[in-house]
């Protein structure tokens, strides 16, 4: 099957590389460093040890979506597998 | 959250649904779905309830609260509660028997899954179906 690799032009890293450059160019010293700071400590921290394995069972839940309607996962699941990620907020 | 998009059609030839948790209410969420013309579901996990039971829950430090309200973030309002606390970004695929395939959590907010990554698992998984 070679020559058949999808086409994927999304290269996040990069972007956000790029984005990260030009924030650190138009932000206070100050500022970048208490959040390089915050960064560091969230790092020690061991969170990310805590996450859920591969292997771990995840927990089933139900949240509304955007128009107030519940979704399961354990519904989802019974379309398919489920891709869960978990973003802050587009503030 | 538009690099998910992206790859949207290919997750689901693959079998997957994408769904999106952020601690923002569902108004919020509901903007976030139109500005970005997004595809799938961006769910309210307010209070963090789901996302402390995948292990990813901290409080926003004291001096970095001053900086997100310097920018104009009120998480406690855009999130309905008054906790400061965040959900690490983090990214999951959870198969058919609520097993974790793929786990992937960093406490760099600029590093997120390469979304290659997600597709390279779901065929993984594609494959063990059909084998």
């Amino acid at each position: 099957m070679a020559g058949e690799e999808p086409k994927l032009t999304v290269e996040l890293q990069k972007e956000l590389d790029g984005l990260r450059e030009s924030y650190l160019a138009t932000t206070p010293a100050d500022v970048t460093e208490t959040m390089q700071r915050a960064t560091e400590q969230l790092l020690v921290s061991g969170i990310t040890e805590r996450a859920l394995k591969v292997g771990a069972r995840a927990p089933d839940f139900s949240l509304p979506n955007a128009v107030g309607r519940e979704i399961r996962l354990s519904t989802t699941l019974s379309r398919g597998v489920a891709v869960i990620t978990f973003y802050r907020g587009a503030w | 959250m538009r690099a998910y998009q992206k790859i949207l059609p290919e997750i689901r030839s693959l079998g997957g649904e994408l769904l999106a948790i952020s601690p923002q209410t569902p108004d919020k969420s509901q903007a976030t779905l139109l500005k970005n013309f997004l595809q799938y579901e961006v769910l309210s996990d307010v209070g963090n309830v789901v996302a402390r039971q995948f292990g990813l829950v901290y409080p926003v430090a004291a001096e970095m609260r001053k900086i997100y309200l310097g920018f104009g973030v009120d998480l406690a309002e855009y999130n309905g509660d008054a906790s400061w606390e965040l959900p690490l970004p983090g990214t999951f695929i959870v198969d058919r028997s609520m097993t974790v395939r793929l786990s992937f959590v960093d406490a760099d907010y600029t590093k997120r899954l390469e979304p290659a990554a997600i597709l390279d698992t779901l065929r993984t998984l594609d494959t063990r179906v059909k084998a």
